[in-house]
């Protein structure tokens, strides 16, 4: 054991310790502590899963500079091609800061406010703005390292190759200030929903900002495609609008040091400097009223501990057990079944209180969206076959909703909650098929009907015969990918933890390979279905039905084997 | 001798619930006094209070010599507190937790992990102290907050219910560690439910029901104060876990 270690290094740490006023024997074990667990924890989604042995040394807080730095590189080429210049500097800024927002919430709230931590520290010797310094010193270190990596190929681009030096040192600046004023404003939003209406509420909120981070990172990606799609002119101006965009206030340092100032760009650059000096105020007052006690004392409010444990260590109390009994009135058939009814009580229950899980939904909604919109309006546009490939592409969307809803309702942040379903009587494979039945009730019918009669009634050059083979064709392949998913991911329903480190099995290599193969089939089906002319279509949609009756023993023989697996675990 | 805890008039309310109605209370130096009690009568809270975790509604309560609200530093400087829920930092191994807490009570980490070094050899946790607590079984991370509790040899033991959790010779070992620590002079407020670990293990005992004390005495005088009766008979008498006996 290292506790007869050397003590932490003095120097620089109690120098800002003394600086922010904090008392330097409780700031420095703080940061040291804080700075550990930052550089382990990251809830960066393309880290889940990757393995400690996998990084090496490299620790999450390393990765997610690298995804920083990457996204930085990404951003340069949308500084080297958009026009105008400043449309790519706003795109750039905007995506940095939402990075900034992103992080503080989602992988440093907890270092912030930790509603557990008071239970932890409360009885031995601190001050309550020592050990909050020491929160907002690590975690600020942490983001500007993090916007380091990613400005610094933009400031490099614009310095270089798209400026000068001078426009390098003015974005460099705005950059600075955006990060800090990000950082501050996130911070204390966060911390604030967490003080006032608790972690339940901070949980409703996060899994929204992450949808408003999603269409901001799709409409920067798009939106000059989308604006030119819409009609907008886009030459040397601006539209007057865009100065709406916190993101762009930052930017008035590069509209200086590049001789292109507008009236609006001395609007821009009073509202950045409002901002900063009404956060840092804001801050300033919160730590004068004794904000250090509030934050650290967070979890700790009027209501005696018993009262506030949440039930079946799920996260939900009284509210979810009315949600449950109002869940058991009967409705049709399926629903009735007690374990549909189990899957959609444990569905409900970690849409309300499981971020996780909230947040693959989010995305698992999100996604498919942005996939169908894209193309769809640029084709629009142009008016190229647009019925034909915005149906194709309406199927290609809701084929990712499938895969990654049915991913998504594997995962849950406290699978230990699971046992009450482990221990009732309910049929183990209806438990799992169950997310089949939401998936073909509540997403493939809807969509194939919606989308099918819109086709029917759009696609006036194709005879009515073919019309209904190819709806119907789309239909019963969407029907296949959702028993074809669950075969692929058999896991039942929230025994996951994400984070998991999870060993690629043979078993299921094998089980990809085959579910490819049926997806092959299918996916070689409907090809057939949309190209075959005439009633050769009924029989390649006929092919494809027939693959379902193989594919239901298959996915069912799976789930069975994942409940062995999952028993035997 | 002075008492090490005094407690006068305490009135602690959650909102409209009051989990401590005016206890009073004197706990001398070098005795394990065991705090007994059905669910929700207001251990845990008394507790909480004598630990700095939470301030009372209303009366005093003295630690070590210090009011536990106008010197909470003082009081935390000579209490180690043992929770009766296991929280840690999970990303922290357990040697850094360890040092986390010896450097805020200033200690020397030679002289923290000569204290803390026999408590891990003699709970099996030396082996894994340099795992992430995250990866601790409740059972660990029980054992790795009484060590924490103790690496300071503090003057006042709180603990809440710190036999869960824990197996049997964890328990046998922790109640050899107490009786050791008791008999430097030091004082240990036990509380629990268990009544034959506190019968064994207790000094004097306080049973406390709806907030309020309704038998004070060791387990032998209040045994022979109701002849005839076993003190789990005793308790379901005095509390309100017997009304539906």
């Amino acid at each position: 054991m290292r506790v007869g270690g050397t003590a932490p290094r003095a120097g620089f740490t109690e120098r800002v310790g003394k600086l922010l006023g904090a008392d330097p024997a409780v700031f420095g074990p703080f940061v040291r502590a804080y700075g550990l667990i930052v550089r382990r924890q990251s809830r960066m989604k393309l880290l889940r899963g990757v393995s400690q042995k996998a990084m090496g040394r490299l620790t999450p807080f390393h990765m997610a500079c690298v995804m920083a730095a990457f996204l930085g590189v990404i951003v340069v080429v949308a500084l080297g091609t958009i026009q105008p210049p400043l449309l790519g500097a706003i795109a750039a800024m905007t995506l940095g800061l939402l990075i900034v927002v992103f992080a503080v919430l989602f992988d440093y709230l907890e270092v912030l406010a930790n509603p557990d931590e008071y239970r932890v520290i409360a009885a031995h010797p601190h001050d309550a703005w020592s050990v909050v310094s020491a929160k907002i010193f690590v975690v600020g270190r942490a983001i500007a390292t993090l916007s380091l990596c990613y400005f610094t190929p933009s400031i490099v681009a614009i310095g270089f190759f798209r400026h000068s030096a001078l426009a390098a040192v003015g974005f460099a600046l705005g950059a600075a200030l955006g990060t800090f004023s990000a950082t501050l404003g996130a911070m204390l939003l966060g911390v604030g929903i967490l003080a006032r209406w608790g972690r339940v509420a901070l949980l409703r909120v996060l899994p929204a900002i992450q949808a408003i981070f999603l269409i901001s990172y799709f409409s920067i990606s798009m939106g000059r495609r989308w604006l030119v799609a819409g009609g907008h002119s886009l030459g040397a101006e601006l539209p007057s609008w865009i100065t709406f965009l916190p993101s762009t206030w930052f930017l008035a340092p590069l509209e200086w040091a590049t001789g292109t100032t507008t009236p609006a760009t001395w609007l821009r650059a009073t509202l950045a400097f409002g901002t900063v000096l009404g956060l840092m105020r804001v801050g300033a007052r919160w730590q004068r009223s004794g904000f250090g006690e509030t934050l650290l004392a967070v979890g700790e409010g009027a209501i005696p501990a018993a009262r506030r444990r949440k039930s079946a260590a799920t996260g939900v109390g009284e509210g979810g057990r009315a949600a449950a009994r109002k869940n058991a009135k009967p409705g049709v058939s399926w629903i009735r079944d007690p374990a549909t009814r189990s899957f959609l009580s444990m569905a409900r229950i970690h849409a309300r209180a499981d971020l996780a899980f909230r947040s693959q939904m989010i995305v698992s909604l999100l996604m498919p969206a942005m996939i169908f919109l894209s193309p769809s309006i640029s084709l629009g546009s142009r008016r190229q076959a647009f019925p034909e490939l915005a149906f194709i592409f309406a199927a290609g969307a809701v084929g990712f909703a499938i895969m990654s809803l049915t991913t998504a309702s594997a995962a849950s942040t406290r699978p230990e909650a699971f046992w009450p379903v482990l221990i009732s009587p309910i049929s183990r494979e209806r438990y799992s098929l169950a997310l089949c039945g939401v998936l073909r009730w509540w997403v493939v019918l809807p969509v194939a009907v919606g989308a099918g009669a819109w086709y029917l009634a759009t696609a006036a050059a194709v005879p009515w015969h073919e019309r209904i083979a190819r709806a119907a064709g789309v239909a019963v392949y969407l029907e296949l990918l959702v028993t074809l998913m669950r075969g692929i991911a058999p896991d039942p329903p929230f025994t996951v933890r994400p984070s998991r480190d999870r060993k690629l099995q043979w078993g299921q290599v094998a089980a990809m390979l085959i579910g490819f193969a049926i997806c092959g089939g299918g996916g070689f089906s409907l090809f057939l279905v949309w190209l075959i002319r005439g009633w050769g279509a009924w029989l390649a949609l006929a092919v494809l039905g027939a693959l379902r009756v193989p594919l239901e023993f298959w996915t069912r023989w799976r789930v069975r084997r994942a409940w062995e697996s999952l028993e035997a675990a | 001798m002075n008492p090490s805890i005094q407690i006068q008039d305490l009135v602690r309310r959650y909102g409209d619930v009051e989990a401590v109605r005016g206890l009073s209370l004197e706990i001398r130096g070098g005795e394990i006094f065991g705090l007994l009690g059905p669910n929700g009568a207001g251990k845990s809270t008394t507790l909480r209070v004598m630990a700095t975790l939470i301030r009372p509604t209303s009366g005093s309560v003295r630690v070590a010599g210090f009011d536990v609200v106008t010197s909470a530093d003082e009081v935390r400087r000579r209490i180690g507190y043992v929770p009766e829920e296991a929280e840690l930092y999970d990303a922290l191994t357990g040697s850094e937790f360890l040092e986390l807490l010896a450097d805020l009570h200033r200690l020397d980490r030679a002289a923290a992990a000569a204290k803390s070094g026999p408590l891990l050899d003699t709970f099996s946790l030396t082996r894994d102290i340099d795992r992430p607590v995250g990866d601790y079984s409740k059972g660990m991370k029980q054992k790795l907050l009484i060590t924490a509790a103790l690496q300071h040899d503090p003057e006042v033991l709180l603990l809440d219910e710190p036999l869960d959790g824990l197996d049997v010779a964890a328990q046998e070992t922790l109640k050899g560690v107490l009786h050791a620590h008791a008999a430097a002079g030091h004082v240990v407020v036990y509380s629990s439910h268990i009544l034959e670990v506190v019968e064994r293990l207790c000094d004097r005992v306080g049973i406390i029901d709806r907030g309020r004390l309704v038998a004070l005495g060791a387990p032998a005088e209040l045994l022979a104060a109701h002849p005839g009766r076993t003190l789990s008979a005793l308790f379901l008498q005095l509390t309100s876990a017997g009304a539906g006996a």
